[in-house]
């Protein structure tokens, strides 16, 4: 464990002075998520949330009762949903994420198409036509 | 993107040690969501501008990922001048005594750190051409982006 210099002393910091920390390429296998595919998939589903709610302007009790006039036994409440909209999404599984989506007005699919080497498992959002 | 063994479009850097174990002693949430904003930023997503604001003044070229919780404002501090890296420079809890202000220590930390980045980029091949397909896409997809910003 490090010493720390007091904040107006960061000159005076061993670790001031150390090289950049370069990660393995996978940011979050990095910060130590256990299934990071999973992870990245939630993230990527929170940012498509955030940006529906932003865009229609709702706010999150809104989103509730969206999700719970499509999906009466969805059990999402506001503090779900500040929590998810936070980025917090490691008590919620990606089907619960999907749900918001679909009340929110958006068709998710899950496509699945051959390939040579080994897949990718990714979220890709579609403009709408 | 992403598979399990997949390598991400931008490499995530932090610029030294301190500022690693700084991010590190964050809450766990605050660091779930600044995990959840760099990787946003590292697939080029949208982030709202109440998360996240690009600095301006000396400071130019530092964005700053705004992070409440419990009462407290935590701050990740990063740069995206090198498209296929997001380096990050500093976070930890907001200290300022002077409201939306960043303190003078504070601000020469993340000049200097800023500076550091560059004169590494400069001398040394670390960050270096992107070499692999994901890293040349993420190079475009942020000229694209910047060019739409």
């Amino acid at each position: 464990m490090s010493k720390k210099a007091p904040d107006k002393d960061w000159r005076k910091d061993p670790l001031e002075s150390t090289p950049p920390v370069r990660g393995s390429g996978n940011f979050l296998k990095d910060r130590g998520y256990s299934d990071p595919t999973e992870t990245r998939i939630k993230f990527d589903l929170v940012s498509i949330i955030r940006a529906v709610v932003e865009a229609k302007s709702l706010r999150q009790i809104d989103v509730v009762s969206l999700v719970g006039r499509y999906a009466p036994g969805a059990g999402i409440s506001q503090p779900d949903i500040s929590r998810i909209l936070r980025g917090n999404v490691s008590g919620y599984s990606e089907s619960r994420l999907i749900v918001i989506l679909a009340a929110l007005g958006h068709n998710v699919s899950i496509v699945v198409e051959p390939t040579k080497s080994h897949g990718q498992i990714s979220v890709r959002e579609r403009a709408a036509a | 993107m992403t598979s399990q063994d997949s390598l991400d479009i931008r490499e995530v850097i932090f610029i030294n040690e301190r500022c690693r174990v700084d991010y590190e002693a964050m809450p766990a949430e605050v660091r779930e969501s600044a995990d959840q904003a760099i990787d946003a930023l590292q697939n080029a997503r949208p982030l709202p501008p109440k998360l996240y604001q690009p600095l301006s003044g000396t400071l130019t070229g530092i964005n700053e990922i705004r992070l409440g919780y419990d009462d407290n404002t935590y701050r990740v501090y990063v740069t995206l001048k090198c498209p296929w890296v997001i380096m990050v420079l500093d976070a930890g809890m907001k200290k300022s005594t002077e409201g939306k202000n960043i303190p003078k220590w504070q601000k020469e930390r993340l000049e200097t750190r800023h500076k550091r980045r560059v004169n590494t980029a400069r001398r040394t091949t670390l960050i270096s051409r992107p070499t692999t397909t994901n890293a040349r896409r993420g190079a475009r997809n942020s000229q694209r982006r910047t060019a739409h910003e």
